[in-house]
């Protein structure tokens, strides 16, 4: 905290160099402009996993507009104790995400609309943390990817479908009992394969 | 005493993946509080969920939201520094859907339903006809009333709505568009977080909710921040269907 001053006596520039999480702190005290930083770091991020969760790209602009208008207006909320702030950040997306989808009478329909959508808005590789994310985002598709399908595809359908394990176990005609086992054992292979990451900072 | 086994374990998995349904989800949390085994558990598979966020393929976001995000955004920050350190930031509970922020006069649910009478809305909207080539599923509803000059469109799909304007002025100083869903079941119309200024005029604002018994979506001109309830008539009113 010492070392930051108001938001207005940051340049945008020295608003850039900022990390995460200073810069949630002027965001936490009104700072638009930093707050517009965050939103630079991490919108592509929170798109690609609301349009993952969602399957159109109305719905997942309205959950990332939600999410970061809650995110600026409840900044006071965000420890960073408890993690980073993109993780912060796409864990409101994730929620909010989920909220959509079992709100949705066409929970079942989603993704007919806009097929092709990653040809037209794929992000280009631009820095070395975010080629360095890549790099973590393909070894963890991979961890997923390397399960055994039965375990793969609830966990897939709970965390990107947003089904709860009811409905998984009703969906593919399993014991819900069975449903959760798959669920933490596939959880646990990808644990013990992921556990020499680390979170890529800004 | 140690407790090495709980008969609850797979639900940490259930948990942090979200599949536990909301009405049991308090209960579980009140379990983990409670079960160090549990606590562990989720702690453990709370590291891969966290990962998971990040393994969806990039995309670059859509501009426009980047618009709409920092028109209220700035708005609401030039609110707040024009009232000092002591004011009261808009605090919205992130498990609300609602604005619960301030506490204005509502505008009562019989004014408005007059009111959109004085104005002929009743459903008369104008069907102009399908949305893009590349959509047939959406359809262009011209919208049943709006200010002179001001063309303005509701597209909706199967499960989406968005509200497309042009030519319309600008929100008095200090305050900021807000949509509004009116489900025709004599109470006073739903609140949105849809807050929107304009750019030349132009707006493009996707109608957030269960709309699947919306009859009308309605825009009023609210304080900074939006409202409960509208405190202004509607500028703008949109049938869905």
């Amino acid at each position: 905290m010492s070392r930051m001053r108001k938001n207005t006596e940051h340049s945008p520039t020295e608003l850039r160099d900022l990390a995460d999480e200073d810069l949630m702190q002027l965001v936490r005290r009104g700072g638009a402009q930093a707050f517009e930083v965050v939103y630079e770091r991490h919108s592509s991020a929170a798109f690609s996993l609301a349009y993952r969760m969602c399957g159109t790209r109305s719905a997942a602009e309205d959950v990332v507009q939600e999410s970061f208008l809650s995110l600026w207006r409840s900044g006071a909320r965000y420890d960073r104790a408890r993690g980073s702030v993109r993780t912060w950040v796409l864990g409101i997306v994730h929620n909010r995400a989920i909220d959509s989808l079992r709100r949705s009478v066409v929970h079942d329909r989603r993704r007919a609309s806009d097929e092709g959508i990653e040809e037209r808005f794929e992000a280009r590789e631009r820095t070395d943390v975010e080629v360095a994310r890549l790099d973590e985002a393909n070894e963890i598709r991979q961890a997923l990817e390397t399960l055994p399908a039965e375990q793969s595809r609830v966990i897939e359908l709970a965390y990107f479908g947003g089904f709860t394990q009811s409905e998984i176990a009703m969906m593919i005609d399993t014991p819900i009992g069975t449903v959760k086992g798959r669920m933490r054992l596939g959880l646990e292979k990808m644990r013990a394969q992921l556990g020499g990451l680390r979170e890529v900072m800004p | 005493m140690t407790i090495d086994i709980c008969p609850r374990i797979d639900d940490a998995a259930s948990y942090v993946l979200r599949a536990i349904p909301d009405g049991e989800w308090e209960q579980y949390e009140a379990h983990v509080h409670d079960c160090h085994v549990c606590i562990a558990k989720v702690e453990e598979l709370g590291f891969v969920s966290d990962a998971l966020l990040n393994a969806v393929v990039q995309l670059s976001a859509p501009p426009e939201i980047r618009s709409h995000v920092m028109a209220v955004v700035t708005a609401e920050a030039e609110l707040l520094n024009a009232s000092g350190a002591m004011a009261d930031r808009p605090i919205v509970r992130e498990s609300s859907r609602r604005l619960r922020f301030l506490r204005l006069r509502p505008w009562p649910a019989t004014a408005l339903a007059v009111s959109l009478l004085a104005l002929g809305i009743g459903g008369g909207a104008l069907l102009t006809g399908s949305g893009s080539p590349g959509d047939p599923a959406t359809q262009s509803i011209a919208c049943a009333s709006a200010p002179d000059g001001t063309s303005c469109n509701m597209r909706v799909a199967d499960d989406s709505a968005k509200l497309v304007v042009a030519g319309l002025k600008a929100p008095p100083k200090g305050r900021i568009y807000q949509v509004w869903l009116d489900r025709d079941n004599g109470t006073a119309p739903e609140a949105t977080e849809a807050l929107f200024s304009v750019r030349k005029g132009r707006a493009s604002v996707d109608v957030p909710g269960d709309l699947s018994d919306v009859t009308q979506v309605l825009v009023t001109d609210e304080p900074l921040g939006g409202s409960e309830v509208p405190t202004r008539q509607p500028v703008i009113a949109a049938a869905v269907s």
